[in-house]
Parts: C-alpha cells; structure tokens; sequence
C-alpha cells in the first residue's frame, strides 16, 4: 500500500510539473505550425503523456545535432532504405542532410534554412530552390488539439536507439482506419531517434531511425546555404495557397469542389493551385493532426481517356473522369479513399 | 470510313486548341484523337497556325477606319478616272472587308468575361503534346502531398524526404 501510495504521490507530482510545461510547449508547437494555439490543446490525453509529445514535436527546433538517418520505404512488399548525415541546427530552424544511399540519390543535398529549401542535383551540378511550404487553414484550431481530439497515446516500455534511451509512444486512431505511429523520444533530448509509421490496414509504410547521433555540434552558417557562384534554379511550379475551396475555384479554369465525404477526424486545411508552364492543378488537403490527405484535379490531356481510366496503390489512387483526371493520397485505408473518390461531384 | 466519323469532330478542333470547349464535347473529342492521328495532326497544325498568329502585331488605326479608306479610295479615283458607281461600291466592299477582318481578330470570345484567362505561352505542338500528356504530373501530385505531409507532421518529414528527393530532381530535369 506505501509502495502504490508511493507511486501515486510521484505520480500526481508528474502532472503538476507535465501541466505547467504544457502550455509552453504547445504554444511552441502551434507556432511552427503558424496556427494559434488553443488554451484547450492536449486536454483529451494523460498530462504528462500529452507533455511528451509535445516536446517530441517541437524537439527539432530546440535541440543542435549531427547524426546519420536510415529512412525506410515500404512499398508492395518491397523495403527501400536511405541513409542521410544530416546536421540540425535547431534554434535557428535550419538543416543540412547529405544523401550517402541509395546510389541514384548519393550525393544529393537538401537544405532547409527558414522559409528556403534547397535541393542539389549531383548529376547536374545545379541547385533547386524552393519556398518552404506555408502553413495550413485550420481557423482556431490547432494541429495538436487536432492530434489529440484524435488519437489516443500509450506509453510503451523503453527502448534504446543509437546508445540511447528512448521512452516509446503509440499514437492510435480514435477511429477505425486511419493511420498510426510508433515514435521512440530520446528521453534526455525529447527528439524522436525512431519513427514508424504504419498505414490504415496496419501495414508498415515508412521507418525512420538514427543509427548514430551527437548533440551539441558546433554549426557554421555558411553549411545552410548553396556555396556562392554555384548555379541554382527556382522551383518550375508556382503556387497560390493556402487559400480556401472557393478561392481556389476562381483560380482555375474549372470547377474544383470539396468532396462529399471526408474520412471521420480530418479537417480541411487548406487549397493550392498549381502552375508548371500552362498546366494548371487545384490541390485540397486534409489533416487529422498526424496525417493528411491530398486531392489532385486537372485536364486530363489528349494521351489518356477522358474517363474510365484508373491506377491504384495502397495510398493513392488516380483516375480519369469527365475530362479531368483526379489523384488522391493518403494513408487511410484504400477503402475509404474510394469513398472519398466516390463522393466527388 | 474515317474521314466520315473525323467531319463530325473537326469543326471543334480550332475551339479545343483555344481552351474554349466544354460540356461532354471533351471527353468525346479527346477519346477521337486518342485514336484518329489524322486528327491530332490537326490539332498541331491549329496550334501552329495560333503560335503564328500570337506572334503576328496588330496594326494601329488611327482615326475612323472608314474616313481613312474612303479618302484613299477618293485620291485613287481622282487619279485613274473611275466611275462613281464603281468608286462607291468599291469603297463599300472596301469596308465591309476592313470592317470583316477586324471583327475577325477581334471577335467576343463565347467564353464568359470572368472565366477568360491570360494567354498561355505558346509551344510547339511536340510540347504542346507532351505537357497536355503529362506523364509526371503523377509525381508533381506525390511530391507536393510529401512537401505539405513533411512541413505540418514533423515526424513525417523522413518518411516523405525520398519522395521529395526524388520528385524534385525529375521536376527539374523535364
């Protein structure tokens, strides 16, 4: 009974601390993902589990580091692994990966510095130059409240990754369907060394995990931009957005509805239109606080048949009809993207 | 047999490569040049003929068109003696055919006022091809659901960097 008493003091110490750290960083969260945070967020989990993974989202904007990052894809059965030396400078929201495998992508570099992205192309010597992607159309609610009203978190035992300890987290659908992770949160850092993420059905789609990893690097400015007089190339798509559904409409030169149904838990985050020469493309997305699902609409072209036409993968499905052809991706089960699919007017 | 089922299409091709086509007519023009070459060649011709055009300059009248032609017609029949009949019916026909071309060029486009768009630039009906077709916007799709999936779910930003990688580099090579 002093044991579970014991335990139970401990644990009511835990919330207190867990409830004055949530605020903060929720508000850390909500402001990287430029949504206002909401007095409510991270109500719907235990405190102190909500705490966790709101410093585990916002870890990367805190912390310094230089570690090596195996992503893994799979797909049809298929496992396609990646590995990346990738520098964070957290504080002041930049990053540096180098690609070492797989030997197409070897070589290739991907910048992040604030609001620019850059991407070298070790085939060409040349530099991609893109915006950041901007943030999404929630209204007054957050990503975190969204994350929360949700899913729910189990803590799992811990685990070790790249010599550390790691507390593990389940993030679960609410409902049946929608997609869930797995995420191993080094417990001294709150960064996730481990990440996996498993579709609707169940399948694995995509793990990431850092085999080695030092905090603390010192950084150089200079490593977060393309060295001076090499040759960079601004991105060939332009976009407008986020803008809402009808914005978007009268940007394009046809009619771009949101679809009648919409898996249980996303909310509509915002449209983009699209332009690569004079090929126009509205783009819808949905958010669920973990996963989001994307509509693609445009002309079909002269080369596929303007209807009747369709190619399906575990998360995403194109498919022509009425002259357009229309692309949907997204991690839920494939059963309900062809509800979704077959909502659209 | 297939010059009879292309008649029936080809008076729609010049308002296809105008944009300004719509209701089912679409769908079934477009399954035709699926299968017809003859008439996709046709498109490319239409194409062509608007890039020639679109790089043709308008010419500037000043004043009243009329005015102008009628006074040169004037200062012609002065100068070779032509009857006034003749000079008055020529004048006429002179300016209906002024006034037909220039309706020509600037005829209202049937399309409403605010679903005009600005001129697209013009390529060559191979490019014209080939971008209609667009066998990466498959991947233009992928790469911006992994740029939006990357930037709002943190943890998802390794799951979708191959995508992005990958994604980028044919965007830049097309």
């Amino acid at each position: 009974m002093r044991v579970i008493a014991g335990a139970r003091r401990r644990c009511h110490g835990m919330r207190l601390v867990a409830a004055a750290l949530l605020l903060p960083a929720a508000h850390g969260v909500c402001a990287y993902m430029r949504v206002p945070p909401s007095p409510t967020s991270a109500i719907a989990v235990a405190p102190e589990t909500a705490t966790a993974i709101t410093e585990a989202l916002a870890a990367d904007h805190s912390v310094t580091f230089h570690g090596v990052e195996v992503v893994t894809s799979y797909s049809r059965g298929q496992a396609t692994e990646q590995t990346k030396d990738v520098y964070l400078d957290g504080p002041h929201n930049r990053s540096y990966a180098s690609y070492l495998q797989p030997g197409p992508l070897a070589g290739t570099i991907i910048i992040e510095n604030g609001d620019d992205f850059w991407q070298y192309d070790p085939a060409t010597g040349r530099w991609l130059h893109q915006a950041a992607p901007p943030g999404m159309l929630l209204g007054s609610t957050s990503a975190l409240d969204m994350l929360f009203e949700n899913y729910t978190v189990e803590r799992k035992d811990n685990a070790t990754v790249a010599d550390r300890r790691c507390s593990v987290y389940d993030i679960l659908p609410k409902t049946s369907g929608n997609p869930s992770r797995r995420m191993y949160v080094d417990a001294a850092t709150h960064l996730p060394l481990r990440t996996e993420n498993v579709n609707g059905i169940g399948d694995l789609v995509s793990s990431s995990r850092y085999d080695s990893i030092t905090f603390d690097e010192a950084m150089v400015a200079s490593w977060f931009k393309p060295p001076e007089g090499d040759p960079v190339d601004e991105d060939p798509v332009k976009r407008t957005g986020p803008i809402s559904a009808a914005e978007a409409n009268a940007s394009l030169d046809f009619q771009f509805r949101e679809p009648g149904y919409i898996p249980t838990g996303y909310g509509f985050a915002g449209a983009f239109v699209l332009k690569r020469d004079f090929t126009l493309v509205g783009h819808m997305q949905w958010f669920d606080g973990l996963s989001v699902i994307s509509l693609f609409k445009q002309h079909t072209g002269v080369m596929l048949p303007s209807s009747g036409w369709q190619e399906s993968q575990a998360s995403n499905v194109t498919w022509t009809d009425g002259g357009f052809r229309y692309t949907l991706i997204g991690d839920v089960v494939p059963s309900e993207l062809s509800r979704i699919r077959d909502s659209i007017r | 047999m297939r010059s009879r089922s292309c008649r029936g299409y080809r008076a729609d091709l010049p308002d296809l490569v105008d944009g300004r086509i719509d209701g089912a007519r679409p769908s079934r023009l477009e399954a035709h040049l699926a299968a017809c070459p003859v008439c996709r060649a046709m498109v490319s011709a239409h194409k062509r003929v608007k890039q020639l055009l679109g790089g043709v300059q308008q010419p500037v009248l000043t004043g009243s068109v009329s005015d102008e032609v009628v006074a040169r017609l004037r200062s012609r029949t002065a100068d070779h003696g032509i009857a006034p009949w003749l000079y008055w019916s020529g004048a006429g026909a002179a300016i209906a055919t002024v006034v037909l071309a220039v309706g020509l060029v600037l005829r209202p486009s049937s399309t409403p006022l605010a679903a005009q768009r600005p001129p697209r630039p013009v390529l060559t009906a191979r490019e014209t091809m080939a971008a209609l077709s667009d066998p990466k916007s498959g991947d233009l799709c992928s790469r911006e659901h992994a740029r939006v999936a990357a930037s709002y779910a943190k943890a998802d930003r390794a799951a979708w960097s191959r995508t992005l990688a990958e994604g980028n580099r044919e965007a830049v090579r097309q």
